[in-house]
């Protein structure tokens, strides 16, 4: 491979593992804090893909380049379309515009259909719940499909992407770059939220639910609102997802995105990465994203090359592979869940005068663990 | 005379043909310290989960406080300050043995989702319930492994963090399902002390389930007796010990 192959690969690489972040970090707020394994996901990204959609084709237009908008589906629609799409590409300005509204309408409707979905559930077994989330993606998947006044039914929608050509102009990089630097931005915005959500009373309050929900309600919790909450704030980060998914990642819209594999895609990804740890959601989502990408470049080779058509279908078998290795080998994933952190800690320090274990920053961790091995050697 | 806290009405739960509670009538009166006692299998635990919420009565009436919470869900009934604890422990097992005692803390602002990202808007709360909960977690004699996860400490160290969850909430009145349950006596004696102390200092009310009646009998103020489902005799410990029937079922099984 030539140099600016390996580059071009490496920034498509960094480019989807960061949309992967997003919604592992979204999936693990479900079923790694709440335990709600959301069979579903599928169905919130796409309301995310579904606003992009809507908003490129019918609300942006009078909203952001002050001309009609059309409605997909109808005739002579492609033609009309590709007009708005050359003036979108006149106006840098509009088509972040376009980001910023599918972002916000793709996250309240999936939050929306995150109620809807769960609440007729909510009270059931989990695994109950994660069937009627499955069905429930399924469905909305077949509406996409038939109803094409959405994103024009099973013919892919061009969608047009946020233009970071100023940006690069001005930081003299190509346009790929500042794509990756924003979405990790984004990544990094995703992580600060959920790490600062998650480390208060309400992370507790979720892991309480998550390890026995007969005790959680026993102590005040109200159990169904609880999941609810978990479904509603995941919901919104994953909507918020898919608009950022086919925008700035794809360019482009299908019902086909949506189908379960990404569910369970993204839930291989917290299940290696760590259930419960929002740094681990993203370390599964890199390493995941890696092994399917090297796995589709070897897999199309023994396709093309070698006739094997097996090989492109190779990432199923990485994907199911990691899953059953992670359960095998380390069920607590590669970075294992983390006590709660809150200032109750800091009370307990201060009134115990020891500081526990885990709250030790690593290096004071591994310097204990080297005196002590050096320790019994001596001894 | 101080008044009923609990009341219990004809209270039946059945399990398909299993009559587990067949028609339970009994008063708790406030501040008491009142001990459930009957063999394996008689319907203590059933009784304390239909009490508290965990099953719905198939007849029959509960009323705490003043109030009919009869079919409510556990949650309510904690917030009206009925709390209880469980045979066999359940904790939250991925859980610190202080965080235990902690989230089971009252109205917490921090558990808002709205509120949770904005720390300083509950940590306030948050250090001062902090404070409380290491004070249960001593007062039980668990500081030592307040640190540990609650997966970690043996099944008596369980019972005790249960029962210093149960305290962390404030409730008015606890339902103890085997409090002493896997620890020494020495250490069950010191249970049974400090239920009288927190009587005393708090003006809590207790309804006890314990097998051990020679540690039992020596702190309550009034026992009930289960069999089959069905109170078969209460009274002062003194007379529920000579009671012919009681002594009966507990040798005739
Ligand atoms: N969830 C349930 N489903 C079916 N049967 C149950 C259930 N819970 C209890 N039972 C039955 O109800 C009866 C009473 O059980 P319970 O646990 O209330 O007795 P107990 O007095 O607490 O006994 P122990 O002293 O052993 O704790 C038993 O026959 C038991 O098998
Ligand atoms: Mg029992």
């Amino acid at each position: 491979m030539p140099v600016g192959g390996v580059v071009s690969f490496i920034l498509a690489y960094l480019s989807v593992a960061a949309v992967y972040s997003l919604l592992s970090i979204s999936m693990n707020i479900e079923y790694g804090w709440a335990g709600i394994p959301n069979f579903g996901k599928a169905a919130f990204i796409a309301a995310g893909g579904a606003a992009a959609a809507i908003v490129a084709a019918q609300l942006g237009p009078p909203l952001l380049l002050g001309v009609k908008g059309v409605v997909p589906g109808g005739l002579g629609f492609f033609a009309k379309y590709n007009a708005l799409l050359n003036a979108y590409a006149a106006h840098p300005a509009a088509t972040w515009g376009v980001l910023v509204l599918s972002c916000i309408i793709g996250g309240v409707i999936a939050m929306i259909l995150g109620v809807l979905f769960t609440f007729p559930a909510v009270r059931l077994r989990e695994d109950y719940l994660a069937i009627a989330l499955l069905m429930a993606a399924q469905l909305v998947w077949i509406v996409l499909r038939v109803d094409k006044q959405i994103m024009g039914g099973t013919f892919s929608m061009v969608l047009p992407s946020p233009d970071f050509t100023p940006v690069a102009r001005l930081l003299h990089v190509p346009d790929t770059v500042v794509k990756v630097l924003f979405l990790w931005g984004l990544v990094a915005v995703f992580l600060y939220y959920s790490e600062k959500l998650m480390n208060s009373p309400f992370g507790r309050k979720l892991r309480a639910v998550r390890d026995d929900e007969i005790a959680a309600e026993a102590l005040g919790k109200n159990v169904p609102v609880s999941r609810l909450q978990a479904m509603m704030i995941g919901s919104f980060l994953a909507g918020v997802a898919g608009a950022i998914y086919v925008l700035v990642h794809l360019a482009s819209v299908n019902p086909d995105y949506f189908l379960p594999d990404i569910t369970f895609m993204i839930l291989a990804m917290v299940l290696v990465g760590g259930v419960g740890n929002n740094w681990g959601a993203i370390a599964g989502a890199m390493l995941l994203a890696l092994m399917d990408r090297v796995g589709y470049i070897i897999g199309s080779r023994l396709a093309t090359e070698y006739g094997m058509l097996w090989g492109g279908y190779l990432y199923y078998i990485v994907y199911g592979l990691a899953i059953i290795i992670a359960i095998a080998f380390r069920p607590q994933g590669l970075v294992p869940e983390k006590p709660v952190k809150t200032p109750a800690w800091r009370v307990y320090i201060e009134e115990t005068g020891e500081t526990p274990r885990f709250l030790k920053p690593i290096w004071a961790r591994l310097r204990s663990l080297r005196a002590r091995r050096k320790g019994k050697k001596e001894g | 005379m101080p008044r009923d806290i609990l009341v219990v009405e004809d209270l039946h739960k059945y399990f398909g043909g299993i009559r587990a509670v067949d028609g339970v009538s009994l008063r708790i009166p406030e501040r008491g310290i009142v001990g459930l006692i009957g063999p394996n299998g008689s319907g203590k635990s059933t009784l304390f989960n239909t009490i508290a919420g965990r099953y719905k009565p198939d007849r029959g009436r509960v009323i705490f406080d003043g109030v009919d919470i009869t079919g409510w869900k556990p949650h309510r009934i904690y917030k009206l300050g009925l709390v209880r604890t469980f045979q066999n422990p359940r904790l939250w097992l991925s859980l610190t043995v202080f965080e235990n005692v902690l989230t089971s803390g009252r109205d917490q602002r921090g558990e808002s989702p709205l509120r949770a990202p904005l720390h300083r808007l509950w940590a306030g709360q948050e250090m001062e319930y902090a404070r409380k909960a290491l004070d249960w977690v001593r007062f039980v004699q668990l500081g030592r492994v307040a640190a540990s996860l609650s997966s970690d400490i043996s099944g008596g160290q369980m019972k005790l963090t249960e029962l210093a969850r149960a305290l962390m909430s404030r409730a008015k009145m606890l339902l103890l399902d085997e409090p002493a349950a896997g620890v020494n006596p020495t250490l069950a004696h010191q249970i049974f002390q400090n239920i009288a102390r927190l009587r005393e200092e708090y003006g809590l009310t207790f309804f006890i389930i314990e097998h051990r009646l020679e540690i039992l009998f020596d702190y309550v103020d009034y026992v009930y007796v289960m069999h089959r489902g069905r109170v078969i005799a209460e009274g002062k410990p003194e007379e529920v010990a000579e009671n012919p029937v009681v002594i009966d079922v507990y040798l005739g099984g």
